[in-house]
Parts: C-alpha cells; sequence; structure tokens
C-alpha cells in the first residue's frame, strides 16, 4: 500500500495539525445536545427491560415457529396420502408420454434402443418409490426428481443436437408437472438443465426526467439483481437531483451474468415560470410583467393585445412589461403573449399564453 | 493539567467542565477533519457539533482500547458521511464492478501548496470523489472500509480514488484557473 500510494503520505502529512476554528455557537448547541447524564445511568435499566422483552418474543416467535411446523406437517402428510401419490403416478405417465412423443418424433435419427433405456430406467426409479408406499417427504420430492434431470442431463449428452431440442421439450413438460404437483408447502428445487434456452434478460431504456421526478428501472428476466444504489429488487425507483448512469448486474437462474447500465437524465421542466396577471399601479408589488427562467439560453416574448397590436417584444428574459404601450398606460384586460426559448437539454421552446393586467 | 484518562472519566460522569475542556481540545482540529467533507463552513460546523454530541453521549462505550483521538475521529467522519446518506447513491452512478484493471500510481505533484489551496482543490472534488479521496487519502480507510462506509463496491471505490487523482491532476495542470 505503501507503494501504491506515494503522495497519500503527502496529502495526509499536509492535513495532519489542519484546524480550523469553531465558532461559539457550536459549543452552546453541542451543551444543550448532551443528555444528562442520570439517563446514561439508566442505560442498566433498559438493558433489563430489553432482555425481558426480548426474551418473551423469542419464547412467542419459538411457540408459533412450533405450531406452524406441526400444522405444516399435517398438510402435507395429508396430501401426501391423499393425492400426491397418485399425482406422480400420473407424473410419470406425463413424462413417459413426453419421452414417447420424443421418441415417434425422432425414430428416424436415433436407435431406439438408446431413447428407451433412459425412459425405462426413469420409469422405474420413480415407481420403484412410490410402490413403497411410503408417505413422501419434503425433501423426497425434489431429490426424485433431480435424479430424473441427472438421468436427463446423461441422455442428452448422448443425443444429437436435433434430438435435443425435442428433449428440451420434455424437460419443460416435466417442470411444469413439477410446479403443478407441488403442493403449496413444497417449492420446487430450481434446476439445471443444460439445453435449456438461456433466459434473455434485458433492461429498461434511458430515462428522461424532471427534476423530483421518480424513474422506474427495471430489468426483464435475471434471477438476482445488484444495483449501483445497493438495492437487490428487480426494479427500483430513483428520484435523482442530476442526470445519473445506474448499473445493475444481474445474474439468471442459469448462473449468466449481465450488466446493464441505464443512463437517467434529469432536466430543470420547469424551466420557465409566467405569472398570469399584474398590477402596474407602482405600489411595488408586481408591477412588471416577466416571466423566471431556469437554464435557459435565447430568449424572445412578444406580447399582444386582443385587437392584435404588439405592444411589447424583448430578447431579455430579465427585461419585463411595465403595462405601458408607448408610455401610456396600457388598459386592464387579457394580452396575449409568446415565448420562445431554448431550454436547459438545447430544445427549442414555444409557451403561448395570456396575462391580464389588473388595475 | 488533567490527563486525558482523567478528562475523559470526568466526561462519563457528565462533568460540564470536562466536557468543555475536551471540546476545547479537539473542535479545531475535528472542525478541519469536517471541512474536507463540505465546502460549506456551516454544513462543516453543524456535523461537528452533532458529531459532538455523539461523543459525549456516548463516550461511556469508549473502553480506552485505542487512541481517544481516533476514537473521536472516528464519529465525526461517521457524522459527516450521515450528511450526504441520503443522496449517496448518487454520487456514485456507476458500478464499476467490471473494471478490473490495475489502477496506475498517478504521481501528484503539490509540493509546495499551502493546506488552504489543497483546501481549495478538494472541495473543487465532485462529491463521489471528495469523499473517497478524504476518507482513502487523508483519513487512511482502505477500499474495503470505505466500500462498507458508503455502501458501495470496493471497485468502485478504486475507480473514485483514481479519478480523484485525475482530477486533481487536472487542477493542477490548470491551476492558475482554480481561484
Amino acid at each position: 500500500m505503501e507503494n501504491n500510494n506515494n503522495n497519500d503520505s503527502f496529502f495526509r502529512e499536509a492535513f495532519r495539525d489542519f484546524e480550523r476554528k469553531p465558532s461559539e455557537k457550536v459549543w452552546s448547541n453541542i451543551e444543550k445536545g448532551i443528555k444528562p447524564s442520570f439517563i446514561q445511568k439508566t442505560s442498566i435499566l433498559k438493558s433489563a427491560k430489553f432482555i425481558v422483552s426480548s426474551s418473551i418474543i423469542i419464547t412467542l416467535s419459538v411457540i408459533l415457529f412450533y405450531f406452524f411446523q406441526q400444522k405444516n406437517n399435517q398438510i402435507i402428510k395429508d396430501e401426501n396420502v391423499g393425492t400426491i401419490n397418485k399425482n406422480q403416478i400420473t407424473d410419470n405417465k406425463t413424462i413417459i408420454k413426453a419421452n414417447n412423443n420424443n421418441k415417434d418424433f425422432k425414430n428416424k435419427n436415433i436407435s431406439q434402443e438408446r431413447n428407451g433405456n433412459p425412459i425405462k430406467n426413469t420409469n422405474s426409479e420413480t415407481y420403484s418409490i412410490n410402490s413403497k408406499g411410503k408417505p413422501i417427504e419434503v425433501n423426497a420430492v425434489p431429490i426424485t426428481q433431480t435424479n430424473i434431470a441427472e438421468k436427463n442431463e446423461k441422455k442428452q449428452s448422448e443425443q444429437d443436437d436435433k434430438n435435443s431440442l425435442n428433449n428440451a421439450n420434455s424437460n419443460t413438460t416435466k417442470n411444469s408437472v413439477i410446479a403443478d404437483n407441488a403442493t403449496k408447502n413444497i417449492q420446487p428445487v430450481n434446476y439445471t438443465f443444460t439445453n435449456t434456452k438461456v433466459s434473455e434478460i434485458t433492461f429498461s431504456t434511458d430515462q428522461n426526467i424532471c427534476k423530483g421526478e421518480k424513474a422506474k428501472l427495471f430489468v426483464n428476466g435475471g434471477k438476482t439483481f445488484l444495483w449501483s444504489t445497493g438495492e437487490r429488487s428487480q426494479e427500483i425507483y430513483v428520484s435523482p437531483d442530476i442526470s445519473t448512469d445506474y448499473s445493475v448486474a444481474v445474474i439468471d437462474e442459469n448462473g449468466n451474468r449481465k450488466t446493464g447500465l441505464i443512463t437517467v437524465t434529469v432536466s430543470n421542466c420547469q424551466a420557465i415560470y409566467v405569472p398570469n396577471a399584474f398590477t402596474p399601479n407602482g405600489d411595488g408589488q408586481h408591477d412588471v410583467f416577466k416571466a423566471i427562467g431556469n437554464g435557459i439560453s435565447k430568449f424572445e416574448i412578444i406580447i399582444v393585445s386582443r385587437s392584435g397590436q404588439v405592444v411589447y417584444t424583448s430578447k431579455n428574459i430579465d427585461d419585463g412589461w411595465d403595462g405601458n404601450i408607448k408610455g401610456n398606460p396600457a388598459p386592464m384586460g387579457t394580452y396575449v403573449y409568446s415565448i420562445k426559448y431554448i431550454d436547459e437539454l438545447n430544445k427549442p421552446q414555444t409557451i403561448n399564453g395570456h396575462v391580464n393586467i389588473i388595475r | 493539567m488533567i490527563s486525558e484518562a482523567e478528562l475523559i472519566n470526568g466526561c462519563k460522569k457528565g462533568d460540564k467542565k470536562a466536557q468543555k475542556t475536551l471540546y476545547d481540545k479537539y473542535a479545531a482540529k475535528m472542525l478541519g477533519v469536517c471541512i474536507r467533507y463540505f465546502r460549506n463552513i456551516d454544513e462543516a460546523e453543524d456535523a461537528l457539533q452533532e458529531g459532538f454530541i455523539k461523543v459525549f453521549n456516548n463516550i461511556d462505550k469508549f473502553r480506552n482500547e485505542g487512541s481517544f483521538e481516533g476514537w473521536i475521529r472516528r464519529i465525526i467522519v461517521n457524522t459527516s458521511l450521515n450528511y450526504y446518506k441520503s443522496n449517496l447513491k448518487h454520487y456514485f452512478g456507476v458500478d464499476y464492478d467490471e473494471i478490473q484493471e490495475v489502477i496506475e500510481d498517478e504521481k501528484l505533484n503539490f509540493d509546495n501548496l499551502s493546506v488552504e489551496y489543497l483546501l481549495k482543490v478538494i472541495h473543487n472534488l465532485p462529491e463521489g470523489y471528495r469523499l473517497v479521496f478524504n476518507l482513502y487519502e487523508i483519513e487512511g480507510y482502505s477500499h474495503k472500509e470505505i466500500a462498507e462506509m458508503l455502501g458501495v463496491s470496493i471497485n468502485t471505490s478504486k475507480s473514485q480514488l483514481m479519478k480523484a487523482k485525475r482530477s486533481l491532476q487536472k487542477v493542477l495542470v490548470k491551476k492558475e484557473n482554480l481561484i
């Protein structure tokens, strides 16, 4: 580290004894902020309270946890005995069907023996578990499926490209079966199928927002997300004050990484404010009509009376109309203005509106 | 002359005089720390004030295990950073996780420049650069610590520092334009 930074010691050295005397008010504010010491002493009392309350919470949560577990087990057992076994059998049929279809379609390309063997295996394997008649434990379902998955992988590696496409189909069938089959309490494990299509990850497009607005940034696809903001959700809302690049690292279910960059451009949308009335009576308040602008270049205003007479023009935003036409007070009423300017983003803008003179 | 240990004990008991003495001893130095984080002296004093309130209210947690100045300093730095917290993420727009390049040692020659001038140079850095530069170069935190403190990746910390240094180099070239 010392080699790495020749100049860091220089800066550290330079600021080592750097001091700046704070103003008097700082200490008086600090004095107000210091808690009286007796409060600090009561911290023992507080900690005692904390222990009691936390132990209550822990006991409660343990009880609740047990209660839920038991209930869950009950449900699983019930459903296992009642439906899952049957489902499991029908599943196998579905699987066989899928594989059979596979066979039918691809008969011409692949020898039946190759395709046939794995099917038999899968078949007997799954049946053997079911035929034992044991209630299927929570873990049992995923394990069986993984076995199938592994087998399939082996099988797939043996098969040629054309077939693998079809196999993917059968995989998806199984996958959905598993999903249907899984009771609410059993979550299917994520399988990695070698030849499933790589899921596409796309990112929301760059955005232009006005200052103070929120922009929604999101990722399509993927499983885990890490945004440059530190958030880990699929979509985030941001509201930067200045234009900002946000990046997100995404990992999909197959472990593929992808990084996206989304730029949020912030502009000062309310670049210009135009009042809708003014009172040129010389009282010092609202005597002049003028636009108030922010971050604009090039400005042009033209004010026209109702009869179409041009009463005021200017190219300077800081100038305003005093309500006079050629030195004479303009009559009360409505006047139309048109303002042209170039905004922050170098876009030409036009505002048309009307303003009332109130005397 | 009261020793520091006595001072600290006095503060732990809530002795007003001890508190004031301790404050007088460290305030100027700590404001010197704060001022590097803020362009504005008022903001720096706010951070100092809040930091010292934390120091006094938590002084019973100081176990005399390390340097007391270091302890105060850490609180002050953290308090200063807290001022940025709500906006912190905006200062580090891009996550440079992808960048794995070795950051070259960029030698800067700031000799013969006054501290006040250096402070100005630091103030001229964009927020994100300034935080990392302060924490790494002057406070001496590691990139890992900085990443944790600011909630950014280590690589972000590294790249911000690199950019800060480049920025400083440019400033040095156009020295006359700065003030």
